[in-house]
C-alpha cells in the first residue's frame, strides 16, 4: 500500500489523496454549516432589533432645562434615556432632529467654530441615550450638564463632549410629540464634536 | 485487586505505562514553588465541583417575576443560595474566592516557570498550553463575574464588553455578538452563562490535557538538566512526590476554606440597567491596570490599552520560548529576558496599584430631596439600590423583612422587631428612618456608608404623606 504513490507520476490524484481531500471537504462543509447557523442564531434580523416608538411621558410633566432619566425598551431590553425639554412650544419643521453644534473644542484638539444652534425656538426636546459614548457607563446629570463617573467624560446640556476620553457627544434618540405625549424610538446618531449631528 | 487490574490490562494494555509514570524518578530536593501547578489544578477542580452545585440552584435569567419586580431571577437565586440552601453560602464563597485564588496561583505559577526558564526546549508546548490556560482562567473569571447580575457585575461587564469595539475590523461585530445588542442586556447574561458553563471549561480541560501529558512525558524541569550537568538525587514520584502534592493540596484547601468562611463573597444591589440609584461602576481588580491606562490617555489611544498592549503581552508570552533559545536556564545568565519580564510585571503592578488608589468616588451629587416622593418613582429605587441585598424575599429576608414589594415594606419584620417599620404619617416613629439615620443601632445599611441625606429625606417625606403605594 505504501508504495502506491511512488508508482504514479507527481501531480496524479491517487485514491489516498482523494479520500484525504474528501474528509477535509466534508469536515469543512459541516463546520461552516454550524458556524453559519450559530452566527444567524446570535444575530437576530434587523426588524427584531428595531426600537419602536414608546411613550415616555406627558410633555407638560417635563421641566424646562431639567434633564430627567426615563425608562425605555431599547432593542427589547430594559434601558433608559435622558429627556431634556428646552421649551414649551413645538416646531414641526424640526420634528425630532436636533441640529446641534458644539462651540466647545472636543478633547481631540479640533477647534470648534460653528455657532451653537438656537434650540429654544425650533426644538422642544433633546433625548440622549443614558450610556456614555466612551465605554457605555451610565452618566449622571450635574444640573448644568452630564458627567460620567467611570473615566471622567463630561458633556454640556446640549450633549457636546467637553472633557474626558469620550470620542464624541451623547447618542441621540429620535423623538416626536403627539397629543401632548412624548414618544421616543431608537438611536439615530450622536452629537458631533463641531459639525452637527453625525449618524451613528 | 490484582485480578481487577489484570482484567483491565488485558483490554487496555495501560498498566505498564501507568506503573512507569507512577514511579518515574523525580528530583529529591524540591521547592514549594514547584507545586504551584498542582495548586492551580486543585483550584480548578474546586471551581468545577462548586460550580456544579451552584448550577443546581442558579437561574440564568435577567427577567423577574410578579412578586418581586425589582429583582431578577438570577439575583434572587443567588440570594436563595446564600441564605436558604444549606451551606449554600460556603459553596458560593468557595467558588468566588477559588476563582480569585486561581488567577493569583496561575499567574504565580507562570512567573516561576518564567524565572526558571522552564519553558525552554523541549517544553515549548507545555508553555503554550499554559498561556492558553491563563487566558481561559481570566475568561472564566470575567464571564462568571456577571452571573449574580448585581450592579457591580452588570456595569463592570457593560464597560468590559464595550471594549471589544476597539478590536480591529471585527470590533463592532464582536461587541454586539458578546452583548447580544448595542449595550449589555439580558442576552449578555445567557451568552456569558453558556460560555462560562460549557465553552470555556471544555477549552480549559483540553488545554490542561495537553499541559499535563507534556509534563508527564518530559518530567519535571530542573535547572541542572542536560548534558554535563551534575547528577541529581532522585526519588520515585509515587508515593514521595505524590504525598508532597497532597500536602500542597491540603494547604491550598485550608487557605481557601479560611478565606471563604470568613469573607462573604460580595453581592451589591440588583442590576438596574437604568442605574437609578447612581451606582458608580468599579472594574474587576485584575482589570485595574487597563482602567488606569484609560483614564490617562485620550480616546484615540484607548485601543492601545485595550487591544494593542494585551495583544503584545500574549504574543510576547507565546514567542518567549522562540526568542529565549540559549542553553542556559539560570536567571543570572538570562539577564535581558529577566529584566524585560521584571519591567512588564512592575508596570502592571504599578498601574494596578494606581487604579486601586483612584477607584471612582460618587460624583459630587446634586441630589435634592423631593417634596412629594412616590413609592414607585423614588422609594422603591432607594430600597432596591441599598437594602434588598439583605432585606429581600425568600432568601435574604434578614429580620424577616422584605423590601422588594410595597406589601413587604408595610408588613415589617419578624425578628427582632415584630411588626411594621413604617408608621404612615410618623417618620420619627418609623424604625426604617431611625435605622438609616443611625438613631437606632445598628445604622443601616449595615456595613456600607450611610444613605445619601436626600434619600433619607425622601423616605421621611414619603412617610409623612402617609406612605402611600403611589
Amino acid at each position: 500500500m505504501s508504495d502506491e504513490n511512488e508508482k504514479l507520476p507527481p501531480g496524479e490524484v491517487t485514491r489516498r489523496k482523494f479520500l484525504t481531500a474528501g474528509m477535509g471537504v466534508i469536515g469543512g462543509v459541516l463546520g461552516l454549516g454550524y458556524l453559519g447557523m450559530g452566527l444567524k442564531y446570535m444575530f437576530p434580523p434587523a426588524p427584531m432589533m428595531r426600537t419602536p416608538w414608546q411613550e415616555v411621558g406627558l410633555v407638560k410633566d417635563f421641566t424646562i432645562s431639567d434633564a430627567k432619566l426615563v425608562p425605555l425598551l431599547y432593542q427589547g431590553h430594559r434601558d433608559g434615556v435622558w429627556v431634556l425639554k428646552w421649551s414649551d412650544s413645538y416646531d414641526h419643521q424640526f420634528s425630532g432632529k436636533r441640529l446641534a453644534a458644539c462651540t466647545q473644542p472636543a478633547l481631540s484638539g479640533k477647534a470648534a467654530t460653528a455657532e451653537r444652534y438656537d434650540h429654544t425656538n425650533s426644538n422642544q426636546f433633546s433625548v440622549y441615550d443614558m450610556h456614555c459614548p466612551h465605554l457605555h457607563c451610565p452618566f449622571a446629570s450635574t444640573g448644568t450638564g452630564f458627567a460620567c463617573p467611570c473615566h471622567g467624560s463630561q458633556y454640556t446640556l446640549d450633549g457636546c463632549h467637553i472633557a474626558g476620553p469620550a470620542p464624541h457627544g451623547l447618542y441621540l434618540h429620535s423623538w416626536k410629540v403627539e397629543a401632548g405625549k412624548l414618544y421616543v424610538a431608537g438611536i439615530y446618531g450622536y452629537v458631533g464634536t463641531h459639525m452637527g449631528d453625525q449618524n451613528a | 485487586m490484582n485480578g481487577i487490574v489484570k482484567w483491565f490490562d488485558e483490554r487496555t494494555g495501560w498498566a505498564k505505562g501507568i506503573q512507569e509514570y507512577m514511579v518515574h524518578p523525580v528530583p529529591r530536593l524540591v521547592s514549594p514553588l514547584d507545586f504551584l501547578g498542582v495548586a492551580a489544578l486543585f483550584l480548578f477542580i474546586n471551581q468545577a465541583v462548586t460550580g456544579i452545585f451552584l448550577a443546581m440552584f442558579y437561574v440564568p435569567s435577567a427577567a423577574s417575576y410578579a412578586p418581586h419586580p425589582s429583582l431578577s431571577m438570577a439575583y434572587e437565586s443567588i440570594l436563595f443560595i446564600m441564605y436558604k440552601v444549606p451551606l449554600g453560602w460556603v459553596v458560593r464563597d468557595l467558588h468566588f474566592w477559588g476563582a480569585n485564588l486561581m488567577v493569583i496561583v496561575v499567574v504565580t505559577h507562570m512567573l516561576r516557570v518564567f524565572y526558571e526558564g522552564a519553558y525552554k526546549k523541549p517544553r515549548e508546548l507545555t508553555w503554550w498550553a499554559g498561556v492558553g490556560l491563563l487566558l481561559m482562567t481570566l475568561a472564566l473569571a470575567f464571564t462568571g463575574y456577571l452571573l449574580p447580575w448585581d450592579q457591580q457585575s452588570f456595569w463592570a461587564t457593560a464597560v468590559g464588553t464595550a471594549m471589544f469595539k476597539y478590536a480591529p475590523f471585527l470590533g463592532h461585530f464582536l461587541m454586539t455578538m458578546f452583548q447580544g445588542g448595542e449595550f449589555t442586556n439580558s442576552l449578555t447574561l445567557t451568552r456569558f452563562y453558556s460560555l462560562h458553563m460549557l465553552v470555556l471549561p471544555a477549552a480549559l480541560v483540553l488545554l490542561f490535557a495537553v499541559h499535563f501529558i507534556m509534563v508527564l512525558k518530559q518530567g519535571m524541569s530542573f535547572i541542572e538538566e542536560g548534558e554535563g550537568a551534575p547528577k541529581q538525587k532522585t526519588v520515585p514520584f509515587f508515593p514521595y512526590t505524590a504525598f508532597q502534592m497532597n500536602i500542597v493540596v491540603l494547604a491550598t484547601a485550608a487557605v481557601l476554606l479560611v478565606i471563604a468562611t470568613n469573607y462573604l463573597a460580595p453581592l451589591v444591589a440588583p442590576a438596574d440597567p437604568l442605574n437609578k440609584a447612581m451606582y458608580v461602576p468599579i472594574p474587576l481588580w485584575y482589570f485595574f491596570w487597563v482602567y488606569q491606562f484609560l483614564k490617562w490617555v485620550p480616546y484615540y489611544l484607548d485601543p492601545v490599552g485595550v487591544i494593542v498592549i494585551p495583544a503584545i503581552g500574549v504574543l510576547a508570552l507565546l514567542a518567549l520560548p522562540l526568542i529565549d533559545r540559549g542553553p542556559h536556564r539560570e536567571a543570572s545568565r538570562r539577564k535581558p529576558i529577566i529584566a524585560a519580564g521584571a519591567v512588564a510585571v512592575a508596570a502592571l503592578a504599578a498601574l494596578t496599584y494606581l487604579g486601586f488608589l483612584t477607584v471612582p468616588t460618587p460624583l459630587p451629587s446634586t441630589l435634592e430631596a423631593q417634596a412629594h416622593p412616590t413609592f414607585s418613582g423614588t422609594i422603591e429605587p432607594i430600597l432596591t439600590g441599598n437594602c434588598v441585598m439583605c432585606h429581600g424575599p425568600t432568601g435574604g429576608d434578614m429580620a424577616g423583612q422584605d423590601f422588594t414589594t410595597y406589601a413587604g415594606v408595610m408588613k415589617g419584620g419578624t425578628t427582632p422587631v415584630k411588626g411594621p417599620v413604617v408608621i404612615p404619617g410618623h417618620p420619627s416613629k418609623s424604625l426604617i428612618v431611625l435605622h438609616v439615620e443611625g438613631k437606632v443601632a445598628p445604622r443601616m445599611p449595615l456595613g456600607a456608608g450611610p444613605l445619601h441625606k436626600a434619600w433619607i429625606q425622601d423616605i421621611i417625606n414619603w412617610i409623612k404623606e402617609g406612605a402611600k403605594n403611589n
